[in-house]
């Protein structure tokens, strides 16, 4: 893979949060590439940073967390050196995310309308389109700032084009309506709509569509592979369910507890998934076809963070564990081409 | 197919409308009909599944047969007796024969509570125990769960949420209930924890002879662990089969709408796109005839205009579907 | 071997384990909490004035003693002495006893008064909510002071039917926050979960709910507290509740009143007690209002 194919890439981060209980290493220096065009999943159970690994990419991390070392590079600049006004223009604009429960992040109080232009107006010069509109409709030529009222014409119009890519039904009504009057499923729309508005680079889906119906988060899922294909962004799922991974994702990576465990496309990790890790995860999964398996767990649970394991984190619960893996930590290395693993068993 | 002994549970034309309005000078429009027109049912031993989609009724149903909350219309048998009939004692003395695991877990147990008295409320209620022989008893329960005696004066927020949904578990297990309905108890869990709960129940169902009623949205779970299965759509049952048989083969066209929208974890399958139309529509006015006519890839004329019946077909499935008069 | 030391001290110890945690968490926010711990040590230093005012105050504060009234404040008499040349440090002293056990008694009493009320409301719910609530809003529209005023001069004089009609008059608010939380931990799963083990409507309502509402009630009752202070003080003040002699700060205040030209520390003194305590109530309320708000703690 060309260095130039590269969307992002992250090195080293690591991230602590400060609490009364203690310090929390929520991310242990984890390390990632996701490559231009692709769609990449991070999956992983709680606890293990995804959530924290989206917010250190948008700058979102607040007290009492801290991003202690590490790099973001997105399209060759480092993110984590950059001010917060930069990042603000990136965030909504380059790269843009979706959430999981669009009722807390739409505001109740607003009109769809509304929220979907103030990330329009924000991220995009519409003087061009306003000045054509003066022209073309109203016979005004001028060289002037355009009037706020067209501007907000043009936004309204952007707005309404965005829903239309996220096939919402009757998208003239939904602009003037508020979040309450909209189902489950056309409020992820509304969420998807502003995050395209802006033709994002980089599209980030945080379990977005885990509260959904399963017929509808079918609709989802199937809006986004046409979304990406329309936009030729790339797009980047973080999902507990191995099942939307294995459907939507071309590389993946596992996490677990603050680390990556192994990365590589994503039907080589289901085909021969290399860390006892990712193995037991596969082994606990109930399977809606083919043949019925005795499901077996992995014993014990996630550890805490706050004092987490010696060595490889997963250690206590590895049923392959030798005594270097409490004492060393494993290097994320390749096994084979394009697989890599973190786990003494293959070094 | 020969029946060996009577169903355990037996639910006739299970009807619950919500009236609509205000509660004092409501004569409201119309009503919610969560659920409307159910038959169901479970032979002992057994684990029926309830599957459908936020909305279809299965979680009002659930409560409904407990008797949580009061019905509109129709029967509810439990070992022949109709719950119906009984007045608040003898509701009461039922009560222990039946009992609920439910689906949020970050609210079912009281946070002022230790895990042993939550647990041993039953007994405390019902005056069963009390004292030492309370203390032994709640540690058993909390010992088939695979909990231990650390956890008895601990609280509920101290605890992670498989621990948790295990002492709710325990805490059904209290009063030696035949019948358990599970409201979703691995919804909100991880994976390698559902599959820990999941053996629990299953385990826990041989060794004392349970029958339950798993409610679930999620069809890889049913898959594993239920025996038949029930579909449901805006309050109606539209299909019910084995497990296995529903699993090859669907034959509503919302079934196999739902099992085709499955997230399959291979990636080496290749799906097709999902032939279904629009949003659920509203329980307070369904479309007429079958409910599910306006977003049903397969609709005729004569849906919209009469509503199919729940018919036997082969195998000792029943379907709700124009299709297969 | 595990069940023995489980019921010795080892046992005692998990068992209050999760107090413990919980306790350790409150006094780290307090600590980042200027002014709650200011609060605190106000109200604790007056706490301790109150419970050790027999022995520490140096004059009888009930004895008269005319010739040597109006000194000003001096070595033998730091407060001065008032009109009947009583001792004002030990007046003030005597009276912060009073002060406190008057506000814990009001609060205590609209508190159990409002819950029940207030929690019957919530849980049965239909009229018997309907009446409870328009009897609440009935006192409520009364301003609180003049209805205790109007209730203590039917009762007649006195420091203690100065506190029932306060508490009377304050009952209300409490009522409708608790039923405020009833309403929505009705819906919460260990309700529902009781209901299946058979737990009768009483038990549930005083064993799980109840005891789950109390969060938003502290905080107010702590700065209640404060007011109900303030109250006995108006009533004392305007002669209708405590009388002289006791060395109520209101009373003292009204006493006061009439030298304050030329002799101020006769009403100062009591004036500023009743400033600090209400202050340190307030601030406590505040305090507590932070660290019992899941949003606003900073862990």
């Amino acid at each position: 893979m060309n260095v130039l194919d590269v969307a992002l890439r992250v090195r080293g981060l690591e991230v602590n949060f400060y609490t009364y209980a203690g310090v929390v290493k929520a991310l242990d220096g984890i390390s990632f590439n996701v490559y231009h065009g692709e769609i990449f999943g991070l999956v992983g159970e709680t606890g293990c940073g995804k959530s924290v690994t989206v917010a250190s990419i948008l700058r979102l991390v607040d007290k009492p967390g801290r991003i202690i070392s590490g790099e973001i590079y997105f399209d060759g600049e480092d993110l984590l050196k950059k001010t917060e006004k930069e990042m603000r223009k990136i965030r909504g604009g380059e790269i843009t995310i979706v959430f999981q429960d669009p009722m807390t992040y739409l505001n109740p109080v607003l009109k769809i309308g509304e929220q979907l232009t103030e990330t329009i107006r924000e991220h995009q010069d519409l003087t061009e389109e306003a000045l054509e509109i003066d022209r073309i409709k109203h016979q005004k030529f001028t060289t002037k700032k355009p009037s706020k009222k067209r501007l907000k014409e043009v936004a309204i119009r952007r707005a309404q084009k965005a829903l239309e890519m996220v096939k919402m039904p009757n998208p003239e009504t939904v602009i003037d309506q508020y979040p309450h009057e909209l189902s489950g499923g056309m409020r992820q729309r509304v969420m998807l709509a502003m995050a395209i508005s802006c033709n994002p680079r980089l599209l980030i889906l945080d379990e977005a569509t885990t509260f959904l119906d399963v017929t509808i988060q079918r609709q989802i899922l199937e809006l986004i592979k046409d979304l990406k294909d329309d936009l030729g962004c790339t797009l980047m799922i973080i999902t507990h369910d191995m099942g939307i991974i294995a459907e939507m994702c071309d590389r993946m990576a596992v996490m677990y507890a603050g680390t990556i465990v192994e990365c590589a496309e994503t039907k080589k990790i289901f085909g021969t998934p290399f860390h006892p890790y990712t193995r037991g995860l596969l082994n606990a999964i109930p399977q809606p076809t083919g043949e019925m398996k005795e499901l077996k767990p992995l014993p014990g649970t996630v550890p805490g963070l706050i004092n987490p394991p010696s060595g490889c984190r997963f250690h206590p619960r590895c049923p392959d564990a030798k005594e270097k893996c409490s004492e060393v930590k494993p290097e994320l290395m390749a096994v084979e081409e394009g697989h890599l693993v973190a786990c003494h068993l293959y070094n | 197919m020969e029946r060996k002994e009577d169903p355990i549970l037996r639910v006739v034309n299970l009807k619950k409308h919500f009236p609509l309005g205000g509660r004092f000078f409501g004569k409201g429009s119309g009503s919610v009909k969560a659920v409307d027109g159910v038959n169901l049912e479970i032979e002992g031993g057994q684990t029926v599944a309830l599957v459908g989609e936020s909305g279809c009724g299965k979680t009002t149903l659930g409560r409904a047969i407990l008797r949580l909350i009061d019905i509109t219309s129709g029967e509810i048998y439990f070992r022949d007796v109709n719950l119906l009939n009984l007045n608040k004692k003898e509701m009461r003395e039922m009560r222990m024969n039946m009992q609920l695991v439910q689906q949020d877990i970050q609210s079912a147990l009281d946070p002022r509570m230790t895990i042993k008295a939550s647990v041993g409320e039953g007994l405390v209620v019902y005056g069963i125990d009390k004292g030492k022989e309370l203390r032994e008893k709640v540690l058993s329960l909390l010992q088939k769960v695979g909990l231990g005696e650390e956890h008895l004066n601990r609280f509920p927020q101290e605890f992670s949420g498989g621990q948790r949904q295990r002492v709710c578990i325990s805490r059904a297990l209290a009063l030696n209930p035949k019948f358990i309905i599970l409201d979703e108890p691995t919804a909100s869990l991880d994976v390698s924890v559902q599959a820990q709960i999941l053996n629990l129940l299953r385990d826990l169902q041989n060794e004392l002879e349970l029958t339950y009623l798993f409610i679930s949205h999620d069809l890889s779970v049913v898959r594993y662990i239920s025996d038949e299965v029930y579909v449901m759509y805006l309050g109606k049952i539209v299909e019910k089969a084995g497990t296995r048989d529903i699993f090859k083969r669907q034959l509503h066209p919302y079934t196999s709408t739902l099992f085709s929208a499955i997230p399959i974890p291979d990636p080496n399958v290749k799906r097709e796109r999902l032939r279904l139309k629009g949003e659920v529509p509203s329980a307070i006015d369904p479309p007429s005839g079958c409910s599910f006519h306006p977003r049903c890839p397969d609709a005729r004329e004569i849906c919209s205009e009469v509503e199919p019946e729940l018919r036997a077909v082969e195998g000792g499935r029943l379907v709700a579907c124009h299709l297969y008069n | 071997m595990e069940s023995d030391s489980a019921k010795g001290l080892g046992g005692i110890i998990d068992r209050y384990k999760p107090f413990l945690q919980e306790l350790r968490h409150i006094l780290y926010l307090i600590r980042r909490s200027p002014l709650s711990l200011l609060g605190i040590t106000l109200f604790s230093v007056f706490l301790l004035l109150a419970i050790l005012a027999p022995y520490i105050m140096p004059y009888d504060p009930f004895k008269i003693n005319l010739s040597g009234a109006f000194q000003r404040p001096n070595i033998e008499h730091l407060f001065g002495t008032d009109e009947m040349g009583r001792d004002i440090l030990s007046r003030v002293l005597w009276g912060c006893r009073i002060s406190l056990q008057v506000g814990v008694t009001v609060v205590l009493i609209s508190l159990c008064i409002g819950t029940i009320l207030g929690g019957v409301a919530g849980y049965v719910g239909g009229a018997v909510e309907e009446i409870i609530m328009r009897f609440t809003d009935l006192v409520l529209a009364f301003p609180s002071l003049v209805l205790a005023m109007a209730l203590s001069a039917a009762l007649g004089p006195g420091l203690n039917n100065a506190i029932f009609a306060i508490s009377i008059t304050w009952w209300p608010w409490y009522a409708r926050l608790i039923r405020g939380q009833v309403l929505s931990i009705r819906e919460a799963g260990f309700v529902e979960a009781a209901r299946c083990v058979g737990a009768s409507d009483f038990r549930i309502l005083f064993r799980h709910i109840i005891p789950n509402s109390f969060g938003p009630v502290i905080v107010n009752a702590s700065m209640d507290f404060g007011w109900a202070i303030l109250m006995t003080s108006s009533l004392g003040f305007l002669g209708i509740g405590a009388q002289p002699p006791t060395p109520e700060w209101g009373a003292m205040i009204n006493a006061g009143r009439l030298y304050f030209m030329d002799k101020p520390w006769i009403a100062t003194f009591p004036g500023l007690a009743i400033l600090f305590v209400v202050l340190a109530s307030n601030l406590i309320g505040d305090g507590l209002g932070e660290i019992l708000n899941p949003r606003l703690r900073r862990r």
